[in-house]
């Protein structure tokens, strides 16, 4: 990695840990959602960016993690740091049954078919009111128990538990994609005749890249249910999905850093049209194709055309 | 029995609407490698137009709905000129990716222009015609048959026509139709502006039915892109069977089963042929 | 010996045109054989029937004495039949070096590539002359180059048997002699037998032992070159293609 890279990587994580300190409460939310999002969104990429099918319904598997956890804390009163790991398990799980047919298709196939599979889980998050109270939102989820003497009852304590938790699923995602098996996600994107014919099992590996994805939107929708404490389906509807996408690719996908910044990039932006709801999304769309017309491959793609010199 | 009869026929209406969407979609899909969202938001605005051309100006309803294609038409063939043409010289991949991520954009700014200028409200568009037949007033009845008569306009111009024909050659093999001589630029303009008609056509039959609001194209649009797949890029009559099989079926499952999952079981539909038949139903290969 | 690899009646139809008819063959291990044919004779169909992409109709295909015709072409990957296609394939935009190493992590996964490896992929990548074009994109090469470096990530796998799809095609002479100097190194050094399908004649002729002749999917002749050459079938067969 290049210093200046490093250097700009120490100035972020000193700024993210210095938030709580400097900024107000309503600052540290934002700064809590910028994060959840390039959770999401870095894990979206691990899919979409390095193994390449265009998925619509990150959004499903961060919901279904959000719902398990709460569900499980709330019904059976299990610990919070006993529901993340199951969340995310279960939602590594039924990443596998839903990828393992859905990943037959190819092409815009597969992304369309995600995409009513996005759908279909947020009329069930809608519909399954005995557990999820519908449109009525699942409320009084507890916060994380306290673990090691921290309470967790303070907002700064729980910033810096999302905070650490994206740290160690960015530098778990930064070791996949450079290990031996990031390769093999790869050559996937590149050629996946050619990658089955040299031996690589390609639909395992899709599979694979599909589920532990979601069940990293699972982990972080586990975060998300204990942080904000209410639960409402409209949360985990298609525009969910589809902003996970768009910040994955206005940074730029297939670079893991593009992704994150594309989260925080956009949700900084959402948060600063607050004072006009009824055009925020409008000057959203244009913002985004007004990317798309200059630079592609996102903000990933204006900065590599900055350094090329081009 | 009486019920059933009156679903199914409800479905079969619908269905008709998501059947035009969906040839429209078809067209464009299947030569020019785009799933065409925006196509829904023009759906809701062609339905605006023709809610203000009957309500202020008091336009006959058949010239709302020719005012309605023709502002779907436009709107279609602006976009895949300046802006769907612009990536289609990229590689492949990024090309394909750009175009899909525009589309997508374009169907939540104009959704959102909508809701903007006119309000989340739903607007009451008037009846344009009384009376009924078997219990379905002559507004469904009439979206059927303009269905009809507007599927075989579509087949007409495909099978028949030297532009058809080119179309046709064009959706087969983009490269061997350049080399025949089609300009590949007239082809896409021809295809997005009968996709945008007949998204257009679709938004103003159906909105005295039920009512205009800004999201009023999202579930016709889901239901289109499922009709296309499940059609597997087939026939104009495989389109129709498909569309109209599945307004059925919905219909048919919201009594039989439960109303809350409508508009779930496309995709339970979808999952279940792209296991048995990923192909599609009626695809070519 | 046993032979290597054994095709019994192979037969593939497409909606009802018989792509390849009742194909026989026996080949021992160290052979270099050629297949040739007119266009849309069936070479593909066979290549690709015994690499797995498609099923055949009837008939089996066995390596090493054990069928594997129904097996998907990730695993007869491993079993140790490498393949080149027709229409070169590369990871386009990754680089030349990192394209071979996916080769030697297909064959052997590790979370991080071994020593070992790395020392293959750089044996590899200097015997079919890549090393200048280590770091670049493969998308940025000549066809020529794309071709050795398809080349290099199948032969990293360590294959038993390599099937070429025409890796000559649209090479000038001084790169075919490059090639075929190559591909007698591949099957001499490294022991591993080569079938090509082949429309450069002087290539195949010049390269391989034996020849079989494939004409409307059925073999219509095969033995050493010289004998094929003047096989009158085989004059028929070419000779009236180009008539027509």
């Amino acid at each position: 990695m290049l210093s200046v890279n490093r250097i700009a990587l120490g100035i972020i994580l000193i700024f993210l840990l210095l938030i709580p300190h400097i900024a107000s409460s309503y600052v540290v939310y934002v700064a809590v959602l910028a994060i959840l999002f390039s959770m999401l969104t870095a894990s979206y990429d691990l899919l979409t960016g390095y193994a390449g099918p265009l998925s619509f319904c990150h959004a499903a598997f961060y919901g279904f993690g959000a719902y398990t956890s709460a569900l499980l804390t709330l019904k059976t009163g299990m610990s919070f740091w006993l529901a993340l790991p199951i969340s995310g398990i279960a939602v590594f799980l039924f990443g596998v049954v839903v990828g393992y047919p859905a990943l037959r298709l190819r092409g815009h196939y597969f992304a369309v078919t995600t995409f009513f599979f996005g759908h279909f889980m947020y009329l069930v998050f809608l519909n399954a009111r005995d557990l999820t109270r519908g449109p009525l939102g699942l409320g009084g989820i507890p916060p994380p128990d306290s673990i090691f003497g921290i309470d967790f009852s303070s907002l700064t304590a729980n910033y810096y538990l999302i905070l650490i938790f994206g740290i160690l699923m960015v530098g778990f995602l930064y070791a996949l994609v450079n290990s031996g098996y990031g390769r093999l996600i790869v050559s996937i994107r590149e050629n996946e005749d050619l990658a089955e014919a040299v031996g690589v099992n390609t639909a395992f590996v899709k599979v694979m890249a599909f589920s532990i994805s979601a069940g990293l939107a699972g982990i972080t929708g586990s975060l998300f249910a204990h942080f904000f404490r209410l639960l409402h389906p409209t949360t985990f509807a298609w525009m969910t999905s589809e902003m996970i996408v768009v910040m994955a690719l206005v940074g730029g996908i297939g670079t893991l850093v593009g992704p994150i910044i594309g989260a925080g990039v956009v949700t900084f932006i959402l948060e600063m049209m607050r004072f006009a709801p009824e055009l925020r999304f409008i000057i959203w769309a244009i913002l985004l194709i007004a990317i798309l017309i200059i630079e592609p491959r996102g903000l990933a793609g204006i900065f590599a055309r900055i350094r090329g010199g081009i | 029995m009486e019920i059933f009869l009156l679903q199914a026929g409800n479905g079969l209406i619908i269905g008709s609407v998501y059947a035009l969407v969906a040839l429209g979609l078809n067209i464009i899909w299947s030569i020019t490698d785009i799933p065409d969202f925006a196509q829904g938001s023009f759906y809701v605005i062609a339905a605006y137009v023709a809610y203000f051309a009957v309500t202020l100006a008091g336009v006959p309803f058949l010239v709302a709905l020719v005012l309605g294609m023709c502002v779907g038409a436009i709107m279609s063939f602006s976009c895949e000129k300046f802006l769907y043409r612009r990536w289609r010289e990229r590689t492949f991949r990024l090309a394909a990716r750009t175009q899909l991520l525009c589309a997508i954009a374009l169907f939540f700014l104009f959704a959102n222009v909508a809701n903007a200028l006119w309000t989340s409200k739903a607007k009451i568009f008037p009846a344009y015609l009384k009376g009924s037949l078997l219990g379905f007033s002559y507004m469904r009845i009439n979206v059927l048959l303009a269905a009809i008569i507007l599927f075989l306009v579509v087949y007409v111009f495909i099978n028949k026509t030297k532009p058809g024909k080119a179309i046709r050659a064009a959706s087969m093999d983009l490269g061997m139709a350049q080399v025949l001589g089609i300009n590949i630029d007239t082809v896409n303009s021809i295809v997005f502006i009968m996709g945008g008609a007949l998204s257009g056509a679709a938004a103003v039959l159906v909105s005295p039915l039920y009512s205009v609001f800004p999201t009023m194209g999202d579930l016709p649009l889901l239901k289109a892109l499922v009709v296309v797949i499940l059609g597997g890029f087939g026939s104009v009559a495989g389109i129709l069977i498909c569309g109209v099989g599945l307004g059925v079926l919905e219909a048919l499952g919201a009594i039989y089963i439960s109303s809350a999952y409508q508009h779930g079981y496309s995709f339970v539909i979808l999952l279940l042929m792209l296991l048995l038949r990923p192909k599609g139903l009626f695809g070519r290969v | 010996m046993q032979d290597l690899l054994v095709l019994k009646k192979l037969t593939k139809y497409f909606g009802g045109v018989a792509a390849a008819k009742d194909v026989d063959l026996n080949l021992k291990g160290g052979m270099r054989l050629g297949i040739i044919g007119p266009n849309g004779a069936g070479k593909t169909t066979i290549f690709n029937m015994i690499t797995g992409e498609i099923k055949p109709s009837a008939g089996t295909i066995e390596f090493e004495g054990e069928p594997i015709h129904r097996l998907k072409p990730h695993h007869i990957s491993k079993k140790g039949i490498g393949r080149t296609f027709q229409i070169v394939r590369v990871f386009d935009e990754i680089p030349v070096y990192d394209n071979v190493l996916i080769g030697a992590l297909a064959k052997e996964l590790r979370f991080k590539p071994t020593q070992e490896q790395h020392r293959e992929v750089d044996e590899i990548i200097e015997m079919t002359g890549l090393q200048e074009y280590r770091e670049l994109n493969a998308e940025n090469l000549t066809v020529s180059a794309k071709k050795r470096v398809g080349l290099a990530t199948v032969l990293v796998t360590k294959p038993k048997l390599l099937l070429l799809d025409e890796l000559m095609a649209g090479l000038t002479f001084v790169e075919i002699d490059e090639i075929l100097e190559l591909l007698r190194k591949i099957n001499g050094e490294m022991g591993i037998t080569l079938v090509v399908v082949e429309h450069v004649m002087k290539a195949v002729m010049e390269l391989c032992e034996r020849i079989i002749v494939i004409s409307s999917g059925e073999k219509i002749a095969e033995g050493p070159p010289q004998e094929v050459a003047n096989n009158k079938k085989v004059i028929d067969v070419y000779l009236g293609e180009e008539r027509k």
